[in-house]
């Protein structure tokens, strides 16, 4: 209910939006139905390699896999796929929803060339999961950023501490229950 | 952030800060340095200075309202960051952009892949105590700041690529003035490297400093030029292409060296390699549409996409999700080039000796807009 038109006023925009939201979930669920199916043999092949550990996964266009694991495995599929010559961790993002954190791995293979987003679901409670700093060294700052913004621990992790915000802050900003303060003026 | 009191060091050794304000930081970045006489031990880079918290301003901003705040990542290669947003808005649509649209978004690119090289080429030389080549590299990056300027109205934020193709079409005249001025620059880039190669400080300041092995730099995240210089071919325009670079025909620029001289050279490569591109592109641009319809307000399905684009200091991703209920971004991810390529700086700038420390620091040509988003 908080705004009509983009040209509105955005004063009250900021207070409002996090406090309606956290009642959305599953927003991702709908796209693998409307697409067309793409073909893909490294998706295959990770289906096979992981059977047991993945819980959902899909394609979203060309090169772009997902698949949805449990958070406590996330340390042996992270090994499994280093195995499977994917290299390269693009990015790890913290996502929030109503009733549970996701921990999304980015992770290319550059002789594959397939991008496989591997999405780690974690209980809300206790946001914990295991760090990838000793499959990727890449992991660390990623890691340490997801814990500074979104608040999810990082076990095993040799060094987490706030990266982007001060020592002092308090909270994690991109939690959807994070209260923006309001404006000065 | 880094208490100075509480690191420890042994008999000799000495905390040296460099930074926050610091002419070869290119920003607000502070590296803190320990180190034993001239050389350093540790170096523990303090972030965070220019963070805005421009991923959670993209929860509370309609997608159109969020365009404009993409451009404030990588400030000198603003057109570059509204490229992902853009492609990522249309993945979640699906969106098919004009032809005429893509063969614009590739020239702009490309453009402001020039201008970032320009501009690094110009600090780089100012990091190393050659300040005559920074007028140069801005000289010349002027001209192509006047062609973005042309089509955008603006000289260094631009908001030009927009979901859908771009946002206006090219103005009259501005395919001479871009060929003119393409054909022109490459005898300015002669100075450069009678500048730079017949300078013997320059070349001892580079050479062998920061080298890094491929593996290591694909393991620490490095994308970019960095990781060209290290002799792995990987370029996102060809390796997972996006727009029309897989019809463009193109060199991957690497270096086998994988120090601070290769980095340069892969640049100064680079800006040729774009040369021709842009031309390429100006040859076969098509006449129609340059933008798809798109609705006003947009709203697109629930759904999640990661878009890359190569920009000119690496990977630049956005991961985006939508509800399909709202009018904002559900939750928005940015992975930027600097951000990753500062975060392996350690690794190669360790165990130098102190001034090579900003060799190297010149050499990862990072934006701390980028880096603190």
């Amino acid at each position: 209910m908080a705004e009509e038109e983009p040209v509105e006023k955005p004063e009250e925009r900021p207070v409002e939006e996090p406090v309606e939201r956290p009642a959305v979930e599953k927003p991702e669920e709908e796209p693998k139905k409307e697409r067309p199916v793409i073909k893909s043999k490294v998706f295959d092949e990770i289906k096979e390699t992981l059977k047991d550990k993945i819980v959902d996964s899909w394609i979203m266009s060309e090169r772009r896999p997902f698949i949805i694991i449990k958070g406590e495995d996330i340390l042996e599929v992270a090994k499994t796929l280093v195995g499977m010559e994917f290299d390269h961790l693009s990015a790890i993002s913290g996502v929030e929803y109503g009733d549970r954190m996701e921990c999304a791995y980015h992770i290319w293979s550059y002789s594959k060339r397939e991008l496989v987003t591997v999405k780690a679901v974690i209980s809300k409670d206790n946001p914990e999961i295991d760090s990838l700093t000793p499959v990727w060294k890449s992991a660390d700052w990623h890691e340490r950023e997801t814990y500074d913004l979104m608040g999810i621990v990082f076990e095993g992790h040799p060094d987490l501490r706030r990266i982007l915000l001060s020592d002092d802050f308090k909270g994690h900003p991109l939690r959807k229950d994070f209260e923006l303060t309001e404006k000065p003026w | 952030m880094v208490e100075i009191s509480k690191i420890q060091t042994g008999p000799n050794e000495m905390i040296l800060n460099l930074g926050p304000q610091h002419p070869s930081t290119h920003g607000v970045c502070r590296l803190v340095l320990r180190t034993d006489g001239e050389k350093v031990l540790n170096i523990d880079p303090v972030i965070g200075y220019l963070h805005r918290g421009i991923e959670k301003l993209a929860e509370n901003r309609t997608y159109i309202q969020f365009l404009p705040l993409t451009d404030r990542l990588d400030y000198v290669a603003a057109m570059g960051n509204n490229m992902p947003y853009a492609m990522a808005i249309e993945e979640l649509m699906e969106v098919e952009v004009p032809e005429r649209g893509e063969y614009i978004r590739v020239i702009m690119l490309e453009l402001q892949r020039l201008a970032s090289h320009l501009l690094f080429i110009g600090t780089f030389g100012a990091d190393l105590g050659a300040w005559t080549v920074l007028m140069y590299g801005f000289r010349e990056r002027e001209r192509i700041l006047d062609l973005l300027e042309m089509v955008s109205g603006g000289r260094l934020l631009y908001s030009y690529i927009y979901p859908g193709g771009v946002r206006y079409d090219l103005p009259e005249g501005f395919v001479e003035k871009c060929r003119k001025t393409l054909k022109e620059l490459p005898k300015y880039f002669e100075d450069y490297n009678d500048y730079f190669y017949s300078n013997e400080i320059f070349l001892k300041r580079c050479e062998g400093v920061g080298v890094l092995k491929a593996e290591d730099a694909i393991n620490l995240g490095i994308t970019g030029p960095i990781l060209r210089a290290c002799g792995a071919p990987n370029d996102l325009r060809k390796d997972d292409p996006y727009s029309i670079y897989d019809q463009l025909d193109f060199k991957v620029i690497t270096e086998k060296e994988g120090d601070t001289l290769a980095r340069f050279n892969v640049r100064m490569g680079e800006i040729y390699e774009s040369i021709n591109i842009i031309n390429q592109a100006l040859d076969s641009l098509p006449e129609g549409d340059f933008r798809a319809k798109v609705p006003k307000v947009l709203k697109p399905p629930p759904g999640a996409v990661y878009t890359r684009t190569e920009a000119p200091r690496g990977e630049l991703s956005i991961y985006l999700l939508s509800d399909g209920e709202s009018k904002n971004p559900y939750r928005l991810k940015i992975r930027s080039p600097s951000f990753c390529n500062l975060s392996a700086f350690p690794f190669f700038a360790e165990g130098d000796i102190l001034a090579n420390v900003v060799a190297n620091f010149a050499g990862i040509d990072i934006v701390l807009g980028d880096v603190d988003r």
